[in-house]
């Protein structure tokens, strides 16, 4: 473990994470001596190089990365101006640390990627995006100081660690300085981007696979994985597993060795491509081959490549309720589909985990789900639609548990990680004073809605920032004075903001002893990934 | 920066934070322009017009004139619609919640007018030196008739703390006792009598009508009162009942030979 980030696994040749079983961290000259020097591909032979092994974004929408090339270099050529290079390393799904490892642990290589882009399109400036603080921060800005090439060129933008501050448009948003949200109406950021300029917008993972497929060209790059989808993919396996990791597989790679590999316990469900991902039924799990057919021919989705197994051992659907409520506190609060539907779709999946939704509240459930989808913005909705519908699917028996006895018997455990959101304030209710004057339901339907004796039921969940204002008038006007606003105390919050911290410093240790490592292995590697070892 | 400070800026702040440069800064101006522009500048211009131009003198000393004579008069009525439309509020018989959100809005907005007007009555009655400053505060010193504008005193007092105290109500709500929020808030019951038994007598002589309709008011606010009492009974048992019913429990265990907690 390192600066709180899991362990990097791999299964086949090592790629992205060639050189990390060495050093917990690489310097530029580590990096140098395990990766060599920065190709050159112009332009048109780094397109036909990633035409050639349909390299795809690796952020979860796996669009051809080779089309964006094109599409970027021909709206430069038109306008006649330099484009910029904007890595997306926000990585807002709580279930994926593989950026961050990367930025952490190899940043040269993201950084490569990105240079070797920039050096391509005659691009002079590239912005590096990053979310909230951790590790990895400190890491990628003291390896822009030391790289001489990317010294004077590139900006490092942080922006909030929510949800939604990773959708394309909502980055450009806040590198731009506005405020990082989804823009109603879609603009390409090949088209507009940083500062209205054409730009590369990809995410970190996909500049570092840019990075290796320069340095080994087409043939050494498809020398593993399936042959519609040569390389290797960078999985974040969390969840149950007892040894959750980062892994580096050769695309594939039957889902059953990697769960095998982090230790995963038989599984109740596996969860694929994260919280806008699919769950996946245990019985299948062992043989499907991770990559985007696949897991798409298994019902699931590549995603970002996050994977989530979790136990019997824990309520499935208590676990699925949290997320819901999560995603629904991670709207922008921009769409009203999104705004109300989502808190509708959690309310219903809360209603069947305490069993209180009565025959039809799997029905509810699936229907306010499908309201949403394509009704936003954003994929938000769309996302949220597919993780509660294939919850439903794949937790059939546990949903006649709490249908007919209120309880599958497990207790939730949290086995699905959630962002940092614990600091929020919530809203809640003091019992003994509320007479369900229900005026609180009127102020903010999005949370609070009444029961049957028209009590209020407040969702489990804290208030998101466009609901701020409601919640607290909510607050102001109950008459009996019964609702109030709490933030929970900062027990646990404390000790995780501590380690981060902690591990800022950590690259500053690591480098010391680089130096007396073995640097001279750039031929033995080059010799692993090529398949000839 | 540590990064516990660092996460807290970031959840405030929705914008980014740039590192090596500084994003486009330029909303914040813009809005300081706005506020330039539609309030500082018509307000001092307004001021400088009232103090040096002639026009403005006679304008002023009419204002000045027409306030000292009907703000206290504009208080009084607004203490009395803030009254009704407070108790209003609190109906659940006719009143939707939506309807009473509506008629809250209304009894904070007509409370602050009222404060305001009271603030302009105290202020000027003190600039015509019929009232001392202290007189503003402290009760029953004045100089010729002493009771009754002691009365107005009392009534202020309470009227500044009870709106006090209801802006910062989300407070009480979240504090140990939130019942004392409706203890200080039901004073008004005591300063509003006050308030109108210092009108009717402190001053010039009021006309009957004048009288006839406070005293309709004071009548309508006590049924309406009777009716709120009433209506709170029904929906929530007092203490002193819950306990007493558990007594009786408590008895007929006893009789049945239980052991008791």
């Amino acid at each position: 473990m390192t600066g709180g980030l899991p362990e990097v696994l791999r299964i086949g040749p090592a790629r992205l994470t060639a050189g990390l079983d060495r050093w917990d961290r690489m310097d530029l000259a580590s990096h140098r001596a395990v990766f060599g020097s920065v190709p050159r591909p112009s332009a048109g032979q780094l397109i036909d190089m990633a035409e050639q092994v349909d390299l795809r974004g690796r952020g979860g929408a796996s669009f051809p990365l080779a089309r964006k090339l094109q599409a970027v270099r021909s709206a430069a050529q038109t306008r006649r101006c330099r484009p910029v290079i904007l890595v997306n390393a926000t990585e807002g799904e709580p279930g994926s640390a593989k950026d961050k490892s990367l930025l952490f642990r190899s940043p040269h290589l993201v950084l490569d990627g990105a240079l070797i882009a920039a050096e391509a399109l005659d691009a002079r400036r590239i912005v590096v995006a990053v979310a909230g603080s951790g590790p990895h921060i400190g890491s990628v800005r003291a390896a822009v100081k030391t790289d001489p090439e990317l010294a004077g060129r590139t900006r490092i933008v942080i922006v909030p660690d929510r949800f939604v501050s990773g959708e394309g448009g909502a980055l450009v948003n806040a590198v731009n300085g506005r405020p990082a949200l989804p823009p109603g109406r879609k603009v390409r950021a090949s088209d507009r981007g940083v500062d209205g300029l054409p730009t590369l917008l990809s995410n970190a993972e996909t500049f570092a696979q840019l990075a290796t497929l320069a340095m080994l060209d087409a043939d050494g790059y498809a020398s593993v994985g399936t042959r519609s989808e040569p390389g290797t993919v960078l999985l974040t396996v969390g969840g149950s597993a007892r040894r959750p990791a980062v892994v580096e597989a050769p695309s594939g790679t039957p889902l059953g060795e990697i769960l095998d590999i982090c230790e995963v316990a038989p599984a109740a469900g596996v969860l694929v491509g994260g919280y806008h991902g699919a769950w996946l039924p245990p019985d299948a799990t062992e043989t499907i081959p991770v990559s985007r057919s696949g897991l798409a021919a298994a019902g699931g989705t590549l995603g970002p490549g996050i994977i989530l197994p979790i136990g019997p051992q824990t309520c499935a659907l208590g676990e699925v309720a949290r997320v819901a409520a999560y995603l629904a506190e991670e709207s922008s609060g921009q769409c009203g589909p999104c705004m109300l539907g989502l808190p509708a779709v959690a309310r219903s999946v809360a209603a069947l985990v305490r069993g209180s939704g009565g025959m039809d509240s799997v029905d509810n459930a699936r229907r306010r789900a499908a309201m949403v989808r394509g009704r936003g913005a954003c994929a938000h909705p769309d996302g949220a639609f597919r993780f509660v519908a294939s919850a439903l699917d794949v937790f059939a028996d546990d949903l006649a548990a709490h249908t007919f006895r209120g309880s599958c018997g497990h207790p939730v455990r949290g086995t699905l990680p959630l962002g940092g959101a614990e600091t929020q304030a919530r809203l809640t209710v003091d019992w003994t004073r509320c007479r369900g004057h229900g005026l609180c339901a009127k102020l903010a339907p999005e949370v609070i809605q009444l029961d049957e004796h028209g009590y209020p039921d407040i969702l489990d969940m804290p208030v998101p920032p466009w609901l701020t204002r409601q919640a607290g008038q909510a607050v102001e006007m109950c008459p009996a004075l019964a609702l109030r606003l709490t933030t929970p105390l900062p027990s646990g919050r404390e000790a995780a903001l501590a380690a981060p911290e902690a591990a800022l410093a950590a690259p500053e240790a690591v480098w010391d002893d680089v130096w007396d490592q073995d640097l001279s292995v750039t031929e033995s590697w080059i010799a692993e990934i090529g398949g000839t070892a | 920066m540590s990064a516990s400070r660092d996460r807290a800026t970031q959840l405030r702040d929705p914008g980014p934070r740039a590192e090596d440069e500084d994003p486009p800064r330029h909303r914040g101006a813009f809005r300081l322009l706005l506020f330039l522009a539609f309030f500082v500048i018509p307000v001092l211009a307004c001021g400088a017009a009232a103090v040096y131009t002639g026009e403005g003198h006679t304008i002023t000393a009419a204002v000045q004139r027409f306030l000292l004579f009907y703000a206290g008069v504009f208080a009084l009525v607004a203490l009395t619609a803030a009254v009704g439309a407070g108790l209003l509020a609190t109906d659940r018989i006719i009143m939707s919640p939506g309807h009473r959100i509506v008629m809250q809005a209304v009894h904070r907005a007509i409370s602050l007018l009222a404060l305001a007007a009271l603030a302009t009555h105290i202020v000027l009655e003190i600039m015509a030196h019929k009232a001392r400053t202290i007189d503003a505060f402290v009760p029953f010193l004045a100089h010729g008739r002493t009771f009754y504008i002691g009365l107005g005193t009392i009534a202020s007092d309470l009227v500044v703390l009870i709106v006090a105290t209801g802006l910062v109500r989300r407070r009480f709500a979240r504090g140990r006792a939130p019942w004392s929020w409706r203890l200080l808030h039901a004073t008004a019951y005591l300063a509003w009598p006050l308030a109108i038994w210092h009108g009717l007598l402190a001053g010039r002589t009021a006309k009957p009508y004048v009288d006839w309709s406070y005293g309709a008011c004071v009548a309508a606010v006590l049924l309406a009162l009777l009716v709120r009492l009433a209506a709170t009974a029904r929906t929530r048992p007092s203490r002193g009942r819950r306990a007493s019913s558990q007594r009786r429990t408590w008895a007929a265990a006893k009789r049945e030979g239980h052991e008791l907690p």
